[in-house]
């Protein structure tokens, strides 16, 4: 695991905290590193914790957008204002279920 | 005006958004004013590093220089590569639910989203694209 996910099973839900940056140089990765959390849990409701994010580019909507269309039950958690600016600016906000901070 | 020359690979994006950052914090910007600049450094530097000179193409690299003035911060980027418009690119519909949504686009619409202006402009004489990201700090 990178220092970017880490994975926890809570309550009877994945929930993956994405940490730091998700951009151009790891977001290839960061997406494996989910799909590996999610083998195994695939009945689980999947929640992304953006708490400690701080930044993602286009690459890294490409990861999330990826898993909404791998599972419709994910859900976006502590969505700072920066964050949630662009998901509203490409739509990202109308697609998924989010939970500002 | 500060420029920086890179060799317009992806391995160097760093050093742009080191570059750009401290430029930017140097004439004052906020954290939140640099991130938006960052995103859209990070969507036109990717294009140019991936499709700027293709394979076996000589490679010229590419030059990045921030200047602000007024208040307005211009980050402008130079590349002899093949003449390529990115604001030419068709917006992506953004009301598409999740399963009918293309990413394509989504990158260079987000620049013309965080920018206040973006300009493109191709010189013939040094068979030069310059793309000049325009943000009202």
């Amino acid at each position: 695991m990178s220092e970017v996910v880490k994975g926890l099973v809570n309550d009877g839900k994945l929930v993956v905290e994405l940490i730091g940056r998700v951009d151009t140089s790891n977001a290839a990765g960061v997406g494996d590193e989910i799909k590996e959390l999610i083998a195994g849990n695939e009945a689980l409701p999947l929640v992304l914790d953006l708490d400690k994010l701080d930044y993602i580019s286009s690459a890294g909507l490409r990861v999330l957008l990826m898993l909404k269309q791998m599972n419709d039950a994910i859900k976006l958690v502590k969505v700072s204002d920066e964050i949630y600016d662009i998901f509203d600016i490409t739509g990202f906000a109308d697609i998924f279920d989010i939970e500002r901070k | 005006m500060e420029t920086i020359h890179v060799n317009a690979s992806k391995e160097e994006i760093g050093q742009v958004f080191d570059f750009v950052n401290s430029e930017l914090e140097a004439a004052g910007a906020d954290l939140k004013m640099r991130m938006k600049i960052q995103l859209a450094v990070e969507e036109i530097y990717v294009n140019i590093a991936s499709y700027a000179y293709p394979a076996g193409a000589q490679n010229f690299g590419a030059d990045v220089a921030v200047d602000v003035k007024d208040g307005v911060a211009r980050i402008i980027f130079k590349d002899r590569g093949l003449k390529y418009n990115p604001l030419e690119k068709e917006d992506p519909d953004v009301t598409l639910a999740a399963n009918e949504r293309q990413i394509g686009g989504l990158g260079i619409f987000m620049v013309k989203k965080m920018m206040d202006d973006v300009l493109y402009e191709y010189r013939y004489e040094d068979g030069a694209n310059i793309l000049t990201l325009i943000k009202n700090l």
